[in-house]
């Protein structure tokens, strides 16, 4: 977008009064039941709307009739029971903070004349109206909260006053025109008057957008369209007018404009801007531009904004079209979409909701379309409780693989669905019914027995009833090989940068498609933040001084900024006007930004982050500030040279000393892939080594089918990832830059992210606006400890060492992960201790526990098991519940396979679990006071007559059977074959439950009561036994 | 609670055989609440003390005259100080509260119908101390005294002096200070393995009363 500024101030200042409106009314479900499988109602009014007020004292909406020459009077539930005739062509109008006035503006530009040009004030109390007629034709009306109309015409902003008709210029329009009518049919008001305008909640700004040029260069083939608009913000207070002339690309549709409560923001056609307007916030992505299909409104309640608008490559959508028209509940701060529930018909315009947010009011194509947004969890949808399943087979299990995920309606009701897949190898069941249900999903490893990598599928979800539109679930399968090396971590999400703190034991993933930044541990690689980024982040640079972690995006005109020490945002970096900053890197002299620009060159700017402005630069050195739009930046970890590599071919190269642009070059004919910059001056791009002139000195070692997609330098070597296609194996070197040749090289047990062509068609069959040409999925942590890959299913993490040679691994000793005694039974949480247990230390909270983790897999004669915890001394983990007596344990490696490790499984071996915590002690009883929730110590005794709960593991098989891995169920409680007996001293507690608890695999839960009789003192003995088995006891104080 | 109960029925049944043919008072009694504090000690380590807090007491009584200067009344009397310890570096704190019940003997400086008449006071009866605080998994300085939530009742020795003064022709306005002799509760203060506490807590109570003769 470019733009033009021309400004106008008033000195008028005005004190007003506001007026409560009631809303007082009730909610039928009926009305609001559009056709099955959409929400909301469709009040046809017999013409073409053109806006819309809400008058909630009086409980109706006035709907202006734009061809019909009418003010329908509208209730809140959508009856029709009035209808007042006013002059042609009512446009816009308004009703007054006191709900006094409602003031139309007629828009009637006909050939010949405009006489019809004009304004109506109607006096709602009085019963009484007036009429003014206009010389310029009237965009828009809306009412700040000082009670006076702020008109805009083709020529001006006029000030009215309703009470006396007068009005006031505050400013003069330029460039704005009109449409002429009459005009070719299939023409809406929407493009007729080429203006919208919104008021802020405190009724204190208003904003507005009106079409200017000549109106033919529009781009959706409506010949109705311009791409040039004039964007203004009013501010009631000083009676000042800010406007900007904005040039768009595709046009300014949808023709309608939001704003929130405090004015702070608003949307005009796709975009969201601050209230210094010429800020894009950011915007909604891949629109289409078209005028008179969608509406945007913002929920300030529920921290919400509701949009639809038509994105590129869809036609429009009428009702009985196969694919209905959508409503997107996205995130209002950053346009992530969050629901997506389906309309009878398409919006056009003006959208406004009722007081208290429960209804939405929209111009529609029938008139008005009623959506009860304050009873989202009312309406019927179908809701996955899972967006990712992962199946991780590996060479301890080739069985039939089997997850399940639940199917619900959040309000509760019985919902349609529907689900398949096109995916061979999977099967679904039940594959329909009703919410709500619990789906498996089996997958027969034997179908996917010759891919080593990651097989993505999609399982499609429908819905006939439900409004929504649900996500596909989507499934990894997997089987890799003995010598595949690497353990997952699912990430849900389409990830599209990696980036290891440069002095901290993290990393940081870019998700886009939810416009998330998130935050990993790098010693247990779990996520530990959760950021929002602007919408459509794209990559990410930390600053020189190791504070900021900066984001850059496709659909904002802002580089987020986040505190590294805080994980908090900090203040945004904004960019120049039109400019995207989708690649940024830092050196000790600068931060420089590739834009993706709004205009007809491309451009790299410089971050001052005291000011946290961008500002173009006029040259890079002695070459032209035009730059490829795919363009990375990235730079080198000594601070002394950022290095560009573009999609054209071509590199530059920044040097931090001469603070310009050194070098530029164009050795290639294009560009994509891993980029790198070391400290000593080598720099790769794709498969090629650079020197310090950018000059190609080798080529990285590459199979011919071979794609490169990570690169990072570490030291004087380099670390490279690549692979043949997404779903074979990855494949990680070590590469020795004295010659650029492949020192070591293992297979990775999935492939890693791969680039993008660019303009990439999409699943979704829309097009794409930005591209992955260019992909950093390698990221070596600060520890040294790991090496993280950006990968098909999420995250692979690597030992540093990935490439070293494994030592067979050795299992010392199993015991029960309750307290480390020997004893274990069937379903016991066990720790086997040994060496070389496990290449990676890695932790999961996955359930059902995976049978492989970190490298490693365990059997018990044969059956699986399953793993919470791995490291090179010991794994964590669940007895299958089918071992029995004496059996034996097998571990399997990378290394390869220990020796057989034999153990007896006794039938019920309680152990209390000793991990809980209280101040500084550790390691207490898990035995907890139901009075008050808290531990047992010492300063908080048993007492005669209370319920304590005890949490043990090793009680044996249960009724009903858990799967080994899976978590206890919570209704019915799956209860211990064998009861047990707890006694306190000679006293015999009464046992009120004793089965798996609900949620966690492999722990038990017993609830007993105490009796008065019990034993005082400071170590009183409790303990737990099952059958003629062994027991447990710990020692605990008892008190009255 | 039950062994409060027991006492005082037997303490009111011995009233009558003390009593015949003298006056009669009733009357209720409030004030400050003080308690002497004990050590606790743990091996060779510094000492803790345990005490009560400062807080206030208040109580009802029926008393008679026996003879010229002989009198006795038997008194129930609540106490509200919190349960505390310090010393090594801590504090800990515990919400509790006392209920006593005691016959006392006094003896008037002063023969019957004196406007103001001295006294001395001794006595004894039963004393339940009540643990009422908040349990929390850790306490300041509990390798010495577990403070609990428990009931503990102990012997109750009492002695005093103070003052009657008639207020009109029906009227008692007494001014006393009364001690408290029990042995330390140590259900509330429970000392911890290897924890020595022992010994007895004097409470102090200074209070004013007002009386009605009959």
């Amino acid at each position: 977008m470019t733009k033009t500024i021309f400004r106008w101030r008033t000195g008028f200042t005005h004190a007003w009064r506001i007026a409560a409106a009631a809303a007082v009314y009730v909610l039928l479900a009926a009305p609001f039941a559009g056709y099955a499988g959409t929400v909301g109602k469709v009040v046809a009014i017999g013409g073409h709307a053109s806006d819309l007020a809400l008058d909630e004292g009086r409980g109706v909406v006035y709907v202006a009739n734009y061809t019909a020459n009418r003010i329908e009077v509208m209730t809140l539930d959508g009856d029709i029971r009035t209808s007042i005739n006013v002059a042609a062509q009512p446009s816009s109008l308004a009703l007054s903070p006191d709900g006094r006035f409602l003031v139309i503006a007629h828009f009637s530009s006909f050939q010949g004349g405009s006489a019809g040009n004009g304004l109506t004030i109607m006096d709602l109390s009085a019963d009484t109206r007036q009429s003014y007629s206009l010389g310029a034709a009237p965009l828009g009306v809306a009412f700040g909260i000082d009670g006076k109309a702020l008109v805009v015409t083709s020529g001006e902003f006029l000030l009215l006053d309703p009470w006396t008709g007068r009005t006031d210029v505050l400013g003069t329009v330029q460039g704005v025109t009109t449409r002429t009518l009459p005009l070719p049919q299939g023409n809406l008001p929407t493009n007729i008057v080429s203006a919208s305008m919104a008021v802020s909640g405190d009724g204190l700004w208003v904003a507005g957008s009106a079409g200017v040029g000549a109106g033919s260069a529009g781009g959706n083939g409506q010949g109705a369209t311009t791409n040039e608009s004039l964007e203004f913000v009013y501010d009631v207070t000083t009676k000042r007018v800010e406007a900007v002339k904005w040039t768009w690309t595709p046009p300014p549709g949808p023709r309608a404009v939001a704003m929130n409560h405090d004015g702070s923001r608003h949307t005009s056609g796709w975009g969201m801007y601050d209230r210094r307007i010429d800020l894009a916030l950011n915007q909604f992505p891949l629109a289409s531009g078209r005028f008179e299909v969608g509406t945007h409104v913002f929920d300030d309640r529920r921290g919400l904004m509701y949009a639809q608008y038509e994105e590129s490559g869809q036609a429009a959508q009428p009702a009985s079209a196969a694919r209905k028209p959508t409503l997107l509940v996205l995130d209002a701060d950053n346009l992530a979409v969050k629901e997506r529930w389906q309309l009878p018909e398409n919006t056009a315009g003006k959208s406004v909701l009722n007081s208290d947010s429960s209804l939405m009011y929209s111009i529609s194509d029938s008139g008005i379309l009623i959506i009860p947004i304050g009873r989202a969890n009312q309406i019927p949808r179908v809701v996955a409780s899972k967006e990712t399943l992962s199946f991780r087979g590996n060479y301890c299990e080739r069985r039939v693989s089997v997850q399940e995920v639940t199917l619900s309606d959040p309000s509760g009701a019985n919902v349609d669905f529907s689900l398949s897949t096109t995916q061979a190898g999977i099967s679904i069941s039940p594959a329909a019914g009703v919410t709500p249900a619990t789906i498996r999903i089996s997958v027969d490893p034997t179908a996917f027995q010759n891919q080593k990598g990651t097989v993505s599928a999609a399982i499609d979800v429908k819905t006939e009833r439900g409004v929504n539109v649900p996500s596909q679930i989507r499934v990894l399968i997997n089987n890799r090989e003995p010598d595949q090396r690497g353990s997952f971590a699912t990430v849900a999400g389409k990830l599209v940068d990696l980036v290891a703190d440069p002095v901290r034991d993290r990393f940081y993933v870019l998700r886009q498609d939810t416009n998330q930044l998130l935050v990993f541990d790098g010693s247990s690689q779990t996520q530990i933040a959760t950021l929002k980024t602007a919408n459509t982040p794209t990559q990410m640079a930390v600053t020189f001084d190791r504070r900021y972690l900066l984001v850059g995006h496709d659909n904002a005109q802002v580089i987020r900024v986040y505190d590294l020490e805080t994980l908090e945002e900090s203040a945004p970096v904004r960019m120049p006007g039109g400019h995207y900053p989708r690649s940024i890197a830092a050196s000790a002299r600068g931060i420089l930004v590739a834009s993706r620009v709004a205009g007809p060159k491309h451009k790299i700017s410089r971050v001052d982050m005291l000011t946290r402005i961008a500002t173009e630069m006029p040259s890079l050195g002695v070459y032209e500030n035009d730059i490829h739009v795919d363009t990375i930046l990235v730079g080198s970890a000594n601070g002394s040279t950022v290095f560009a590599a573009q999609a054209d071919g071509k590199v530059l190269l920044y040097n931090a000393n001469a603070d310009t642009f050194t070098i530029s070059r164009k050795d290639f004919s294009a560009l994509s892939g891993a980029y790198a910059a070391s400290s000593f001056d080598l720099y790769v791009i794709n498969n090629t080594i650079l020197n310090s002139s950018l000059v190609p000195v080798g080529t990285l070692d590459s199979s011919s089918t071979a794609v490169s997609s990570g690169y990072a330098f570490v030291d004087q070597y380099g670390i490279r990832l690549t692979a043949a296609s997404q779903t074979s194996p990855g494949l990680i070197e070590r590469v020795d830059l004295s010659g650029g040749r492949s020192a070591r090289s293992s297979r990775v047990a999935e492939a890693p992210v791969l680039p993008e062509s660019a303009g990439q068609t999409g699943s979704t069959a829309v097009q794409k606006s930005w591209s992955q040409i260019f992909t950093r999925t390698v990221a070596p942590l600060y520890s040294r400890k790991a090496v993280v890959a950006l990968t098909q299913s999420g995250l692979t993490v690597l030992p540093w060492d990935f490439d070293a040679a494994t030592a067979p691994p050795r299992i010392e000793r199993v015991v029960n992960a309750a307290d480390g005694t020997g004893p274990v039974a069937p379903g016991s949480l066990i720790s086997i201790y040994g060496a070389n247990l496990s290449p990676v230390d890695q932790a999961t909270r996955q359930t059902p526990l995976p049978t492989a983790l970190g490298e490693s897999c365990l059997t018990v004669n044969g059956v699986p098991v399953p793993v919470v915890y791995v490291s090179s001394t010991q794994i964590n983990g669940q007895m299958p519940f089918q071992a029995d007596g004496n059996v034996t344990m097998l571990l399997r490696t990378p290394g390869g396979v220990s020796d057989n490790f034999n153990l007896t499984v006794l039938p019920t071996a309680p152990t209390v679990f000793r991990n809980a915590v209280a101040g500084d002690q550790r390691d207490l009883p898990a035995i907890y006071r139901t009075r008050n929730g808290l531990v047992v110590t010492a300063a908080n005794p048993i007492h005669r007559g209370d319920t304590i709960s005890l949490f043990l593991t090793g009680m044996g098989r249960t009724s009903p059977a858990v799967e080994t891995g899976a978590p206890g169920p919570d209704d019915p409680m799956a209860a211990v074959v064998t009861a047990p007996r707890v006694t306190l001293g000679e006293a015999v507690l009464d046992v009120e439950s004793a089965g798996l608890a609900p949620g966690a695999v492999g722990v038990y839960q017993v609830t007993a009561r105490v009796p008065m009789n019990a034993p005082l003192g400071l170590d009183v003995t409790l303990a737990i036994s099952q059958g003629t088995g062994s027991g447990a006891s710990v020692s605990v104080r008892v008190v009255d | 609670m039950k062994a409060i109960g027991v006492f005082a029925a037997a303490a009111l049944a011995c009233v009558p055989y003390a009593a015949h043919a003298q006056k009669w008072e009733v009357g209720g009694v409030g004030g400050g609440s003080l308690y002497t504090s004990r050590d606790a000690t743990l091996g060779s380590g510094p000492a803790v003390k345990a005490t009560f807090s400062s807080g206030y007491a208040a109580g009802v009584y029926v008393g008679q005259d026996m003879g010229r200067f002989w009198g006795g009344e038997i008194r129930y009397t609540f106490q509200r100080n919190n349960a505390e310890l310090s010393g090594s570096g801590g504090k800990a704190s515990f919400g509790a509260q006392a209920h006593s019940i005691h016959y006392d003997f006094v003896l008037h400086m002063k023969p019957t119908g004196n406007r103001v008449r001295p006294y001395f006071s001794f006595g004894a009866g039963v004393k339940q101390y009540r643990g009422t605080g908040v349990e929390r998994v850790t306490q300041p300085l509990s390798d010495y005294v577990l403070l609990t939530r428990t009931n503990d009742m102990t012997a109750l020795v009492t002695a005093g002096f103070g003052v009657k003064m008639k207020i009109g022709e029906k009227g008692i306005l007494r001014v006393e200070v009364r001690d408290y002799l029990t042995p330390i509760p140590k259900k509330i203060f429970a000392p911890n393995r290897g924890a020595d506490l022992g010994g007895w807590f004097h409470s102090f109570l200074p209070m004013v009363g007002i009386g009605y003769v009959f």
